[in-house]
């Protein structure tokens, strides 16, 4: 029962999560935006259409939107989110290494389809995601030093909780956390979700010839990953949420989300897309800065 | 009982090889040869398997080479892991051979294939069980002789020469370095056999470092570690794809044999420096094998890059666990060994398997050149699904077998930085790794979208089919064992846990929680299976029509639009120009203002090959040459140098 709850609250806040993000950058550009709930309105379309399918896919592109949504909620079901229970404990090396299944049938499906565009997305995917495997490892050694656990559930629910805040092992883990988080899940300053030019996309320039339920199955589980990793973020932060009996527990999951999302949603306002080149500066920084917690954490 | 099995094996694996020579019919030759390697591999995996079963190392008393010395097997858990490995691999490749190499159905000389490769097995098999300095060289040098007439059996091309060559040079530096480590212990201890080199630890720092120094110089070479790996690249791609897959499966292992034998058995009590060499090493090699083979148009070359990668994920188990071994942490020790052994197995069973899918790929389309390639799904589609397991097992995703024995090095590298002392090195070993593993994905997702994605980019490649039977099968129980050895790690673990039990551990072998790959990839199967089904029904639902890719509003897509092995790896080389230094030529051809042609070619020369070997390789050829005076023909001068050597004689050793 805990399960199915688990994984439905994480397939509801992964739409809304972006629709906040989006309404959130609307807003301090001064635009109205479209409402927060469109994304769900967005999925709803989409799992009701048809699919017009490329005549040179194989059979991996088939399989690749169900191998992307599967894995991103195996992922989920390991992650904490509004308890300190999960249903599938995982070690926090297997977690990240998951990941990068249904990167590699995603970006596979990507060159499918023999578009340019497809090849062009699915290229500088796994270029950014390698590169980020470092400073993701680091962290996460970061979270379970911190959490005393090797477990991703552990760690973040192993976190002491009271004056974490303060510490600075903690603020630069939670910082390359959400410099993490913008450069795996297609968000500005790596890669821009809501361009109209396909050259200058990573993410979206991907999934180009994915329709009707496929891209629907492969917007939820971005949705999801954003999720999860924002419920990494703040669990990290507000450990004390996770112990709340349930009735309480799930609003303040859902307040975490919609925080996130602002927060999210301001920082991808406040700055342009760097060039690609600009990428890998980026995640060196984001190394370094796990590094630095690292070192701090070793001294202090 | 016991004293006749090397004779035994040894008929087993030269009669049908020479059988193969004497028969003149060229298919009854190849069923002939490379059938009875395949039976007798088989027996000796049936044997070795029931034979690791006891307790006891066991020894056989060989007829000795030359009087005075004394010549024996020796089997122990670490011998019999290799025997398993080299019998494993010899009988699947055996019989994909039996099909494959109908390509040297039409020169006589394919026949002596047979043969040699079973004296490569042989020979292996031999290497991995002698019990002493003499047969251990012996076995060595049949091995390093047998592979060399197999990279060269298509010797009427240049590049096939060419890479015998540098092969049969760094082979023999390598053996060089062998024999000088083992005199060293023979000095020492006074003995010739490996349980009388153990039995005396060397005393003398410089002699011990200097054992070292030597042993990595050959085993290193054979391992195609970072610094000697250059012949590697040259040799794998050359040799016919049965023989790529045993080379880069099995023979390099011989490599990390060499090493985990001196280092833990042979040299009781290595310093922390020997780990930390190790381990540098190891980085380096992952990193500069994955970097290199991103860049490869050549399927097989890229193949062989990634051998040097993949030693290099091996060495970073041997290499901490040598250090925490010598630090203190034997907990951390043995789970780091037993991982690297793990992976000594896994990259055996993917690597074959890549090779493999890569033959098949030559055979159908006759080119290696992976951009000439393209959609290969649909005329191979078994050799696609299995080259997929396999391009899944060696990117170390979940739940394939790549993964299940990184994780053991990761899970070992960690209880190495949760002790005390030099955490950097550990934490930094980890990032290393995690690097390695996001380039591999990119490699992969590299190789398998240009071959098997997309359109064909030529005809050769849209009218290749999948290859017989006898291909097919060890390529796809290859595949199974790629999921089954991940899904199952603990089959593997527990038992490399016991052949290291030399090293004492307490409670390390409980696996961490979270970490049972079995409900994993149960997880994994209803989540992927459930939602398979899900968007099929949805799509008879909702309905489903095929159209062309979306071109952009173009009405036209050609193959040649797709995105090519070249520039799906340039964000890479962009960002690693620093280290992999392109070359770009660019020739434009004008006609007065208009641009009629531009051609634009970018080259990649290897930093050690043009900066260090082919320097030394220059100055030892003026050098040859100028040697060459001293020898013009005259006898008289001849009698000369042997009457001043005598003379030289008789003053210094007087």
């Amino acid at each position: 029962m805990t399960f199915a709850a688990h994984i439905a609250l994480f397939i509801l806040l992964g739409p809304l999560l972006v629709g906040v993000v989006r309404k959130t950058k609307a807003f301090l550009s001064c635009r109205q935006g479209a409402p927060v709930f469109q994304p769900f309105l967005d999925l709803w379309k989409l799992f009701r259409r048809g699919v017009v399918r490329s005549m040179t896919a194989s059979w991996i592109f088939d399989l690749s939107a169900p191998v992307v949504l599967g894995a991103s909620l195996v992922l989920a079901a390991a992650t904490p989110l509004w308890s300190r229970e999960v249903p599938l404990p995982m070690h926090f090396i297997l977690f990240l290494y998951l990941m990068a299944l249904p990167r590699f049938f995603q970006t596979l499906a990507g060159l499918d389809t023999g578009s340019a565009f497809g090849g062009l997305g699915s290229s500088r995917e796994v270029a950014v995601s390698a590169m980020a495997e470092p400073a993701l490892i680091l962290s996460f050694c970061g979270l379970a030093y911190l959490g005393g656990a090797d477990t991703v559930s552990g760690m973040v629910t192993g976190v002491p909780p009271g004056r974490v805040l303060w510490r600075p092992d903690v603020i630069l883990l939670a910082g390359t956390m959400f410099l993490l988080l913008l450069a795996e899940n297609a968000r500005i300053p790596v890669d821009d979700p809501a361009t109209h030019l396909e050259l200058t996309m990573i993410h979206e320039a991907m999934v180009l010839d994915h329709a009707g339920v496929d891209l629907a199955m492969i917007q939820l589980a971005s949705g999801v990953r954003l999720v999860l990793f924002s419920a990494l973020v703040s669990g990290t932060l507000f450990p004390e949420a996770l112990s709340l009996p349930p009735f309480l527990a799930i609003p303040a999951a859902v307040m975490k989300v919609i925080l996130s999302g602002a927060l999210i949603g301001a920082a991808e306002a406040g700055m342009a897309r760097m060039k690609l080149s600009r990428v890998a500066s980026y995640l060196l920084i984001a190394t370094v800065l796990a590094a630095i917690a690292l070192a701090v954490r070793h001294a202090g | 009982m016991p004293s006749a099995l090397p004779y035994v094996f040894a008929s087993a694996f030269l009669l049908p090889g020479i059988l193969a020579l004497l028969i003149r019919d060229p298919r009854r030759s190849r069923v002939v040869g490379f059938g009875g390697s395949a039976v007798a591999s088989f027996l000796g995996l049936v044997v070795t398997m029931v034979g690791a079963t006891r307790e006891t190392p066991m020894r056989i008393p060989l007829p000795a080479p030359v009087p005075w010395v004394a010549s024996e097997l020796f089997l122990d858990g670490l011998s019999a892991f290799f025997l398993v490995l080299i019998f494993f691999i010899g009988f699947l490749v055996s019989v994909y051979a039996v099909g494959y190499m109908k390509e040297f159905d039409a020169h006589r000389r394919g026949q002596a294939a047979p043969l040699l490769l079973n004296l490569l097995l042989l020979s292996m098999a031999f290497v991995v069980s002698a019990g002493d300095m003499l047969s251990f060289l012996l076995g060595w040098e049949a091995m390093s002789l047998a592979s060399y007439f197999l990279v060269v059996l298509d010797h009427e091309k240049r590049e096939a020469r060419q890479a015998g060559l540098i092969y049969l040079i760094a082979t023999h530096i390598g053996t060089g370095g062998i024999l000088l480590a083992f005199l060293f212990l023979v000095q020492t201890t006074g003995s010739f056999s490996f349980n009388g080199f153990a039995a005396v630890p060397i005393a003398d720092p410089a002699i011990l470092s200097a054992t070292f120094g030597f042993a990595l110089l050959g085993f290193g070479t054979k391992a195609g570690i970072f610094p000697f790996h250059i012949w590697l690249p040259y040799a794998h791609p050359e040799a016919p794809s049965p023989v790529s897959a045993v080379m880069s499966g099995v023979m390099i292992k011989m490599g990390i044999y060499g090493i985990v034998r001196f280092l833990f058995y042979l040299l009781p009590s290595p310093p922390v420096s020997f780990g930390a060499i190790l381990l540098t090493l190891g980085l380096l090699s992952g990193v500069f094998g994955v970097l290199y083979a991103i860049i490869q148009h050549d399927l097989k070359r890229l193949l062989a890059f990634h051998s040097v990668e993949n030693v290099g994920i091996i060495l970073i188990g041997i290499g901490a666990a040598s250090l925490c071994q010598a630090t203190g942490r034997p907990d951390a020790a043995k789970l780091l060994l037993a991982g690297g052994l793990f992976h000594v197995l896994n990259h055996a069973t993917f690597k074959a398997l890549l090779f493999l899918g890569a033959g098949a790929v030559l055979q159908g389309a006759h080119t290696r050149n992976i951009e000439k390639l393209g959609g290969m799904m649909r005329g191979m589609p078994l050799t696609g699904i299995a080259f997929l397991a396999g391009s899944l097992a060696i990117s170390a995703v979940p739940p394939f077998n790549g993964f299940a024995s990184e994780f053991a090095i990761y899970r070992g590298l960690w209880a190495a930085a949760g002790s005390s002392g030099a955490v950097g090195v550990f934490l930094a070993a980890m990032a290393g790794l995690a690097l390695i593993g996001g380039l591999a994905v990119v490699c992969f997702v590299k190789v398998v979208g240009t071959i098997f994605l997309g359109n064909a980019r030529s005809a050769q490649a849209s009218a290749a089919r999948d290859p017989s039977v006898s291909m097919e099968f060890p390529m796809g129980t290859l595949a199974v064992f790629c999921l089954g050895l991940g899904v199952f790690p603990s089959f593997v673990m527990d038992r490399l846990m016991e052949i290291t039990s030399f090293l004492p551990s307490a409670g390390v072998a409980a696996p961490a929680s979270g970490g049972k790959p079995f409900t994993l990839a149960i997880a994994l199967a209803i989540a992927i299976g459930g939602l398979s089904l899900l968007r099929t029904y949805l799509l008879r639902r909702n309905g489903q029509r095929a159209g062309g890719t979306w071109g952009c509003g173009f009405p036209y897509s050609t193959p040649r639009m797709q995105y090519t092995a070249s520039s799906f790896a340039d964000p890479i080389l962009h960002v690693f120009q620093g280290i992999l230094r392109p070359h770009t030529t660019r020739k434009e051809r004008l006609s007065g203002r208009f641009l009629l042609e531009v051609e634009h070619e970018t080259h990649f020369h290897d930093l050690l090959e043009n900066g260090l070997y082919l320097p030394v390789y220059r100055l030892f050829v003026q050098a040859a040459f100028q040697a060459r005076r001293l020898h013009p023909g005259f006898i008289h001068l001849y009698l000369g140098y042997i009457l001043g050597a005598l003379v030289l004689l008789l003053v210094f050793f007087h």
